[in-house]
């Protein structure tokens, strides 16, 4: 850093200036692929939760229309019906995508491009000059300090920063409401427990149906070793019961966390100073290897 | 959600649980036959009444998509803007190339 010119100091201040004062706190990458995790997580929970429930339904539906006297597509009405389900799995897709965008966007390497680009800017524009120069066209080749250029192309990286910081801020707020409404109305549908409205009260009280079966068999059954295998059977489906609630109940909590999640990223209210300083040390190191890239770069050619 | 049919599954649930408990209680088989009948057209009916449920829920999924939509839009919007600044700095170094190539060129014809 010693051998930074007054200029680039006062550059690497302004940018500091931004990054502390722009009123901007940064939302955390990692919180954003923790959500982007999420998200796929509980699009694959849901996908397998709904499989389980069609299967399960299924069965009840085929009996209740062998138990009517005539056959016909009324009494086949799916639980969850193909269309609907493919509306879910669109809004999750959507999901994805906006949660991805976010990490691109919140990525430390977002800028890489943009430095990228201003270093072999400032490599052609010093051969150019050299090149004017040999041609005696200027007396002088352009000489821009390697400091200098590093503390430009840093400012210009974290005013990139800031902006898109400042974008994920504004547009994260907005989405905000629709994202909770989303995960909630979803959470509402799987239902709280399997005593109230919602798909685990359905799901439970298919299984009793299942269980009422074997209740019956069991009356019927003549020998101890019939009544034994029931008692199997039936132990067998009161357990496929419980893993299925609990798959329901952990789809449920997923959701709604996603929802906290979602809203954390909005509030973010641990990330402030300790985010503005670790941005501020990002951008001392940055600069310096920036420096070093035109300066290998001013000694190169 | 539709609250009537909320209501309304909530009593079905509420009737085929109580059906489910009396036929854990009746040891005739016939008996047990019939509540298991009438279980299973109340099961229908939750059935039914889920599948309602959860048609309203998706639609009012389909109705908030846009809303998700318009907010990645603006994330790639913001993401090209990066990216604009990028292309513009290459614009110019692709420029100076450009330059260079041409001074090349004359070099190579005055000597």
């Amino acid at each position: 850093m010693k051998s930074f010119g007054r200029t680039s100091v006062l550059l690497l201040r302004a940018a500091l200036a931004v990054v502390l004062f722009g009123g901007c706190s940064s939302v955390p990458n990692a919180d954003v692929q923790t959500f982007s995790t999420g998200v796929s997580t509980a699009k694959q929970q849901t996908e397998t939760a709904f499989q389980a429930v069609t299967d399960l339904s299924s069965d009840s539906i085929v009996d209740y229309a062998a138990s009517q006297p005539t056959l016909n597509d009324a009494s086949f009405q799916p639980v969850l019906d193909p269309q609907s389900i493919a509306v879910w799995d669109n809004v999750f897709s959507a999901l994805e995508k906006y949660a991805q965008s976010l990490v691109l966007l919140t990525s430390p390497n977002v800028t890489t491009q943009y430095e990228n680009a201003a270093v072999d800017l400032g490599g052609e524009v010093k051969q150019a000059g050299t090149d004017l120069q040999n041609q005696k066209l200027i007396p002088i080749a352009p000489s821009i300090p390697a400091s200098f250029a590093a503390a430009f192309t840093e400012l210009g990286d974290v005013l990139l920063r800031a902006k898109t910081q400042h974008d994920v801020k504004r547009i994260i707020t907005q989405a905000d409401p629709t994202v909770r409404t989303i995960l909630t109305t979803m959470a509402d549908t799987i239902g709280s427990s399997s005593a109230t409205p919602g798909l685990r009260a359905t799901v439970h009280a298919n299984w009793e149906q299942r269980k009422g079966e074997e209740q019956v068999a069991f009356l019927n059954a003549k020998t101890a070793s019939d009544k034994r295998a029931i008692a199997v059977l039936y132990s067998s489906e009161m357990s496929q019961e419980s893993a299925q609630d609990l798959a329901l109940s952990a789809l449920r909590e997923s959701l709604l966390n996603l929802a906290d999640a979602h809203h954390d990223l909005v509030l973010n209210n641990n990330a402030d100073l300790a985010s503005a300083v670790a941005s501020v040390e990002q951008a001392m190191q940055n600069t310096v290897n920036l420096a070093n890239r035109f300066q290998s770069m001013s000694t190169s050619r | 959600m539709n609250t009537a049919l909320q209501q309304i599954q909530g009593l079905l649930i509420a009737q085929h649980a109580a059906l489910s408990k009396l036929l854990g209680q009746t040891t005739d088989p016939n008996t047990a036959k019939t509540i298991l009948m009438e279980m299973q057209e109340v099961l229908h009916r939750i059935n039914l009444v889920q599948n309602l449920l959860f048609k309203q829920a998706s639609d009012k999924l389909n109705a908030l998509l846009p809303g998700i939509q318009q907010a990645n839009t603006a994330l790639t919007t913001s993401l090209g803007n990066v990216s604009n600044v990028a292309g513009f700095l290459s614009g110019c170094s692709s420029f100076l190339q450009g330059v260079d190539q041409a001074i090349d060129l004359a070099k190579s014809l005055a000597a």
